[in-house]
């Protein structure tokens, strides 16, 4: 697999560039990470100082989407929250990948009651929703930032594991496995060599498109107040002082609104064309905003699923194996 | 005794996870931070009122101790008392299960009657050929599955509410104040509901086993009712338990965007205040309604489709 | 009736049966100026490697062609009807009852959500009005002609729960249902192990003795068809190439397509050390073959 990829990042960043979604929404999270750089110090006053004479007032020349209940500048606080919407969100992502991807594998290393117990248990994990989970965790931990990342951690944690363990198994039975084993490739061998690799690919890709995901709990967790807390604020906090002020400049909810939506949007599509961009066998196909859906999921789903091909790191381990 | 076999192993593991749900509960008191003694008594009470408080919760008997009037209680269906009103949690629950219930069904509703149609209608067209169809279906729906429910309820509040002024924004005593927060929380389930429908109608159509059915002549009612539907439907049983559990997730979400006083309020508002009894009875509640729908939604598919007997665990 | 005693005999008649994308007019048809037919009671075969259209002229003569194609002919006749001109539902009686299809995967033939009995009585309740009883009989006789050992208890029972050749055959007793004149079975022993396959074969022999239906028998392998057919077709990309008798077949046939067929497959005397015989592209240009014959 990745000697095949060696000598093909010119033909990956073609198959990449080739299609109009992965270039908007690069160019959309390439003004998403400068905001994120930037800050809420990055904005100056507009942001973050109240002006009461001017609370909650609809779109005006020098407040083109008006204002809040303290006065301050919609449009310019949406954007000096998207720091910490998007850090707080793919921190908790990120743990969820750690924590999901060691106990998928170690329930799909394990024996067979470990699976049948394990499986059980994450199902019915999952089987309770995002949310509720969420806000259990919340209730144990404790309001704010850090509980309410642990808390979408935490939710999260059982998809990864279930992709995990069903990642390891698809890989597990494929005829090179087999084959591997045959030979006489060690179980650490195989662990690190067949294993590791093919899933670590499909499991980066999967963490990526799970950030979409992570914005938008991580945004609800606030907005029902359980996560971020002020001063600190981001768009789910914005988005409940927008609801209880709704009549007044119904804005101060739909901008924050819509940026977690475009951003959700941006991160999927990117993560699509980036599945297609390391997956040969969609190269060739031209991909267009409509008519790809479909083969975008499968586009997904192929990249998922580790190549059926013989891995290379195979070929050499069975001419080893010949006298 | 293939069903009782079956049966068997789906009672024990519901039995399990119950089981798992009222531990996790109980516990969940005990591993947050802070003294619930002292949290009942008042940020200054002196040492004797917090005591007082203490003996008064049970708190001062060892663990087990109180696990076991904890799960006693759970029989007597006694759920404790709310740290914020003294009121029985059961007293609580009852009086905000309307509005969320409420949600719920008209949520369930709206999702069979319109995300099931769809996603066959849609099966149909596809395969007659209407590409424009296929391409609106699609973006459509992929949209509409994408966007969290909190957003879809903001949005349509923002058209029907402040911007026609069709229907209330808030409130939970009337219907018409139930019909946006239900559309709002059915969106999302009927819209990826519509999808796998469609794809899995699709699949079934073209499948030997429907063109077997085809050889056959039979009129095009019962083709569809007796070889495609029961086929296409399991799809849509098997989504049952997350669609639920998204249902509920949701209302937690949307009661607050309505301002309605539902068990999802008030659930978000017990946390914020610490009031452990009434979150442990919210979470205890809407926990056996998921893990209940689950099992339910585990029989019927035996019935319906009995090959999931037998690779279901 | 016609008068003429020769056609009388004759239960299907195909000719110039053509098969072309629809609305695509820049891919050529996928089946060219077909034309065959069908003696009463007659075993034939069509023969050919896959692509070559026999499936899609098997699925054009039961009108099951899949969306997307369409079919010409000057004339499809079957037991008397014109399938060419008729609507569905004039023909939708004669095709139900009068033609029984066996299909290639017996594995997925059967709908799995459905009880075995159920699938049975559907077509002759629908078509000949029998009561869910009388139907219920046949279904059992009808299990019993295909040798299904415990019938009754069969026909409660779910497709996944009996074996491939077990499905197989209740796939064959399921079109006996209607007393057809015509089976057409697609590949059905393909999916099969070996000695299974021995035991459908054997079974389609036997109907055709006893109950004096005509099969019609498509396969890809020659050696097979030998063995059963009267008859056997030979189709080539989309042509049929060759229609000849099996003793003929088996003295050596004229075209070099059909012989090459024959080379290819191997049988216990096959010389290991050679390789066996493929059809390369453009190694057979069928207009100049035929040309020639």
């Amino acid at each position: 697999m990745s000697s095949k990829r060696h000598g093909t990042t010119r033909q990956m960043s073609k198959a990449f560039l080739s299609s109009p979604t992965g270039i908007i929404s690069g160019l959309i999270l390439l003004g998403l990470t400068v905001l994120v750089i930037m800050g809420p110090n990055g904005f100056g006053d507009q942001a973050t100082v109240s002006d009461m004479a001017r609370s909650s007032e609809g779109p005006s020349a020098d407040h083109r989407w008006g204002t809040d209940a303290l006065g301050r500048d919609i449009f310019t606080r949406t954007l000096a929250a998207t720091r910490l919407s998007i850090l707080y969100a793919s921190a908790a992502v990120f743990f969820a990948m750690i924590v999901g991807g060691l106990v998928g594998g170690l329930i799909a290393a394990g024996g067979p009651r470990v699976r049948k117990v394990g499986g059980a248990v994450i199902d019915t994990m999952m089987g309770f929703g995002d949310i509720l989970l969420a806000v259990v965790v919340v209730a144990i931990v404790g309001v704010g930032a850090k509980g309410a990342v642990l808390a979408i951690g935490v939710a999260f944690t059982p998809h990864f594991a279930r992709f995990t363990y069903s990642l390891v198994d698809s890989v597990m039975v494929r005829d090179y496995m087999s084959a591997a084993r045959v030979v006489g490739v060690s179980k650490s061998g195989i662990g690190r060599r067949y294993v590791g690799r093919n899933v670590a690919d499909s499991l980066v890709i999967v963490t990526f498109t799970t950030v979409a995901e992570g914005i938008m709990a991580m945004s609800s967790l606030s907005f029902l107040g359980l996560g971020i807390q002020s001063p600190q604020f981001d768009w789910g906090q914005m988005l409940t002082d927008g609801v209880k002020n709704f009549y007044l400049n119904p804005y101060a909810a739909l901008v924050p609104a819509t940026l977690i939506l475009i951003t959700g949007l941006a991160v999927n599509l990117f993560g699509d064309a980036l599945a297609r961009a390391v997956n040969p066998v969609l190269w060739s196909e031209r991909p267009s905003l409509f008519r790809s859906k479909l083969r975008r999921n499968r586009a997904k789903a192929l990249a998922m699923t580790p190549e059926i091909t013989i891995d290379p790191a195979m070929e050499t381990e069975l001419r080893k194996g010949r006298p | 005794m293939k069903w009782r076999r079956f049966l068997v192993s789906r009672f024990v593991r519901l039995a399990f996870v119950l089981v798992a749900i009222t531990t996790l509960t109980f516990l969940m008191m005990h591993l947050a931070p802070g003294d619930p003694a002292r949290l009942v008594a008042g940020m200054d009470a002196d040492e004797q009122a917090v005591q007082i408080a203490r003996e008064r919760l049970g708190l001062d008997q060892p663990m087990y101790q109180q696990f076991l009037d904890y799960v006693g209680g759970l029989f007597r269906g006694d759920l404790g008392t709310s740290f914020a009103t003294n009121q029985p949690v059961t007293e609580e629950i009852a009086q905000k299960i309307g509005p969320t219930a409420q949600l719920a069904v008209l949520g369930m509703a709206l999702i069979l009657l319109v995300g099931l149609p769809m996603g066959i209608i849609g099966a149909v067209l596809t395969r007659n050929g209407h590409r424009w169809f296929e391409i609106a279906f699609s973006g459509s729906t992929g949209a509409m599955a994408s966007i969290p429910q909190y957003l879809i309820a903001t949005f349509l509040a923002f058209l029907f509410a402040v911007t026609w002024q069709l229907l209330p924004v808030a409130g939970s005593g009337s219907i018409e104040a139930a019909i946006l927060p239900a559309v709002a929380i059915a969106v999302r389930p009927a819209a990826s509901i519509a999808r796998l429908v469609r794809v899995r109608t699709l699949e079934v159509l073209e499948s030997p086993y429907v063109r077997t059915a085809r050889s056959k002549r039979l009129p095009t009612r019962k083709l569809y009712l007796a070889h495609v539907f029961p086929n296409s439907i399991t799809t849509m049983l098997a989504m049952g338990g997350v669609t639920f559990a998204s249902l509920i997730g949701g209302a937690v979400i949307v009661e607050q965007v309505f301002a309605r006083l539902g068990l999802g309020t008030t659930l978000v508002h017990s946390v914020l205040v610490g009031d452990y009894p009434v979150v442990q009875g919210i979470v205890l509640l809407l926990g056996f309604a998921v893990v209940l729908v689950n099992a339910l939604v585990d029989v019927i598919l035996g019935i319906v489709d009995p090959r999931t007997m037998e690779a279901g665990r | 009736m016609n008068a003429d005693p020769v056609s009388n005999d004759i239960l299907l008649d195909v000719r110039n049966l053509s098969i072309s994308v629809e609305n695509r007019d820049e891919i050529p048809p996928l089946v060219r100026n077909v034309s065959f037919h069908l003696n009463r009671g007659e075993i034939v075969g069509i023969v050919g490697e896959s692509g070559s259209g026999k499936t899609l002229t098997s699925l054009a003569v039961s009108r099951l062609l899949p969306q997307g194609l369409s079919m010409s002919a000057d004339r499809i006749d079957f037991d008397g009807h014109d399938l060419v001109g008729g609507s569905d539902r004039e023909l939708r009686t004669v095709l139900g009852t009068n033609l029984a299809m066996v299909f290639q995967d017996p594995m997925q033939s059967l709908n799995p959500a459905r009880k075995i009995g159920a699938q049975m009585i559907e077509t002759v309740r629908e078509h000949r009005g029998l009561s869910k009883k009388e139907a219920r009989a046949l279904a059992i006789r009808s299990l019993e002609d295909v040798h299904i050992t415990e019938p009754a208890k069969r026909l409660k029972q779910y497709p996944h729960e009996l074996s491939g050749g077990m499905r197989q055959r209740t796939m064959i007793a399921m079109g006996l249902m209607g007393e057809p004149s015509l089976i057409l079975a697609d590949e059905p022993t393909t999916a099969l192990d070996v000695t299974v396959q021995a035991q459908v074969m054997q079974l389609l022999c036997d109907l055709n003795d006893r109950k004096g239906s005509a099969v019609l028998l498509i396969s890809h392998n020659i050696s097979l068809l030998s063995e059963v057919c009267d008859r056997i077709i030979v189709m080539f990309r989309g042509e049929i190439v060759e229609d000849l008798t099996t003793a003929k077949l088996l003295a050596g046939p004229d075209h070099p397509y059909t012989q090459g067929l024959i080379r290819a497959v191997p049988d216990l005397n096959t010389d290991r050390g050679v390789d066996l015989v493929t059809i390369e592209d453009g190694q057979f240009d069928v207009e100049r073959e035929m040309n020639h014959a």
